[in-house]
């Protein structure tokens, strides 16, 4: 198993770096929670207005809890190494990958979970004080089941996530400055994905074409399994989605890096 | 063979775009598409425990040839193998016994000390710890950096920087090296250990090694063979010192002279490259050695006395000035040395 030493390294460096910049990854909690109040405000009105007391199929209890979970859920996913894949590719510095007998895509992802698992143990930390908070407040229920199929929903979202902002890197071999381009499409797959508003809000027709897209499945499922909006039979089915998605994202990573890695020039030095 | 490159060609595509607003704006509808032929046609042989010099000025395709023959890049045609392997299939089997130095691009982690990067390196090539440790000790020692593996790369001078590059590129005892420019903007003494260093590595591991340089020095002082190359190809091959056979052949005399002489007087007895006051460079045919010389010893008021070649640079530089046939370059050092 020698060979699985170099990644372990990875994941090692990985974790380093996370812990080196935990005060960075803790301010930057502090700035999510701006964009919830925010939210909270936004939906403390809508519901005073409503006579209902229902929205979307949400009460304003739900509604709260899964503003708060999806701040807190998206940031967990989050990725962050396409910038540095670009810069890589940009600079040159992929060469280096080539010559070595180390894999980009592996050392890509165990580094990537090495930075994961730190800002997981403190998102987790901070989850369950939101989650006491909003069981004690808002009055919600929490199962023991629930809450382990969510750990396993979310490291596969995670997984997913990676997936897909992998893939999307690989367009740095097609386009030199590709920074805002990914900040673009980040904007567009946290709205997909469900991390700001619950998708019901978008209307029937966008839930159906959203269905058919592997973006709900990093946040707004999730969040679905923890809170009880989901039966045994729709769970099992989203997990079985995930775990499909995470093979299809596979191939496409697999096959766009292919096609990409032809191109690179390996500027400089 | 240890390397067999078979009319390798690679070229880029860029753009152009004029000064200006107006053509930028225009750039943006159509813009012209370019061709570089960076590396045209070339093809030699390596044998292995050979140490070559690969010589060419800047742009002239010497990296792009290496990143060739690393796997980095595709060619567009043509064919190479590199230890058995083509390069860039990016076989393990291939990546775990050569390596390739930019000078000008780290691959250490610049937060972390040297060992750190040492240790990841160490972990990508398998090595076990004993061959680890025996290795580090060895290349620390020969490089004289022990006390400097602690210490956070981004603190090290170019020259301590550039040595632990030396090593991480070597940790896994690679049979062939690719090093691009590895003693760039080093200073003197830094560039003499490193030579020494490559030079004892040649000598006692059988490593083949391919090294592009600027400076004239580490060429001539470790390759017995160079390889010259201009806008794409191939213009020599062969001894160093023999580039200068491919022109007129010519010798230098160096004279100290006790009473200053007129210039013109100097130049009757060969081309005057250099003058001071009590100081003066000739440059005269070597056929004609033995009569200018004694005509100068007889005729100048002479206080030492000196016969020299040609420096190799003068006929390099001759090479990159015409470019791709020796013939034509010849053809231009007769025209500058009458």
């Amino acid at each position: 198993m020698r060979w699985l030493a170099k990644y372990r390294k990875a994941f090692e460096l990985g974790f380093e770096t996370a812990l080196e910049y935990r005060l960075n990854f803790l301010l930057s909690l502090v700035s999510a929670v701006y964009p919830i109040l925010i939210q909270t405000f936004l939906w403390t009105a809508i519901f005073q207005g409503s006579a209902s007391g229902e929205v979307y199929g949400y009460t304003y209890r739900q509604m709260i809890a899964y503003t708060f979970l999806a701040g807190l859920v998206a940031r967990i996913v989050r990725t962050g190494f396409e910038h540095e894949i670009m810069n890589d590719v940009k600079s040159g510095k992929y060469s280096q990958f080539l010559v070595q007998p180390l894999g980009y895509f592996p050392y890509r992802i165990a580094s990537f979970y090495g930075q994961k698992l730190p800002h997981f143990g403190m998102i987790l930390g901070i989850m369950a004080v939101v989650l006491a908070g909003l069981s004690l407040f808002f009055g919600l229920t929490l199962e023991l089941g629930r809450v382990l199929l969510f750990l396993v929903s979310l490291i596969l979202a995670v997984t997913l996530n990676f997936l897909i902002f992998y893939s999307f890197s690989a367009m740095s071999f097609w386009i030199v400055e590709v920074g805002f381009l990914f900040s673009g499409i980040r904007i567009v797959t946290i709205l997909l994905s469900g991390g700001i508003f619950p998708l019901e809000v978008f209307g029937e027709r966008f839930v159906q074409l959203n269905n058919l897209l592997p973006f709900k499945y990093t946040v707004s499922y999730p969040i679905n399994v923890l809170n009880g909006r989901l039966g045994a039979a729709e769970i099992g089915w989203g997990l079985l989605m995930q775990c499909l998605w995470i093979a299809v994202a596979l191939v496409i990573a697999n096959g766009l890096w292919r096609v990409g890695g032809r191109r690179y020039v390996a500027v400089g030095g | 063979m240890i390397i067999d490159v078979n009319t390798l060609s690679k070229s880029f595509e860029y753009y152009k775009k004029e000064l200006g607003l107006k053509n930028s704006v225009r750039n943006l509808f159509h813009r012209q598409k370019l061709t570089k032929k960076a590396v045209d046609q070339i093809s030699f042989q390596i044998e292995p425990g050979e140490m070559v010099g690969f010589l060419g000025p800047n742009g002239a395709g010497k990296t792009t040839t290496l990143k060739m023959l690393s796997g980095i890049l595709h060619p567009d045609s043509g064919k190479a193998s590199v230890l058995g392997f083509t390069p860039w299939e990016r076989k393990k089997a291939f990546k775990m016994q050569f390596a390739i130095v930019m000078g000008q691009k780290a691959q250490l982690w610049w937060d972390l000390p040297a060992n750190e990067s040492l240790y990841l390196n160490k972990c990508i090539y398998e090595i076990d710890d004993k061959a680890y440790a025996a290795t580090l000790a060895e290349m620390t020692e020969l490089l004289d950096v022990k006390s400097l593996l602690n210490v956070q790369v981004r603190r090290l001078s170019l020259g301590e920087r550039m040595k632990m590059e030396l090593i991480a590129a070597l940790i896994h005892k690679p049979r062939l090296i690719f090093l691009d420019e590895p003693t760039i903007g080093l200073d003197l003494i830094s560039q003499r250990k490193i030579r020494e260093f490559l030079k004892y590595y040649n000598q006692e591991k059988h490593a083949t090694i391919l090294l592009t340089s600027h400076y004239m020095g580490d060429v001539e002082d470790l390759c017995r063979r160079s390889i010259i190359i201009n806008q794409g190809r191939i213009v020599y091959d062969g001894d160093l010192q023999g580039v200068n056979g491919l022109f007129a052949e010519r010798k230098l005399i160096k004279l100290q002279l006790s009473d200053a002489v007129q210039p013109a007087d100097l130049a009757a007895f060969g081309t005057v490259r250099e003058r001071a006051e009590l100081s003066a460079t000739l440059e005269v045919p070597r056929m004609e050695l033995k009569e200018r010389a004694k005509a100068i010893l007889d005729h100048l008021p002479v206080l030492d006395f000196n016969i020299e070649d040609v420096p190799v640079e003068e006929g390099i530089a001759l090479l990159y000035q015409k470019g791709s046939e020796p013939a034509e370059a010849q053809e231009h050092a007769h025209a500058l040395a009458g």
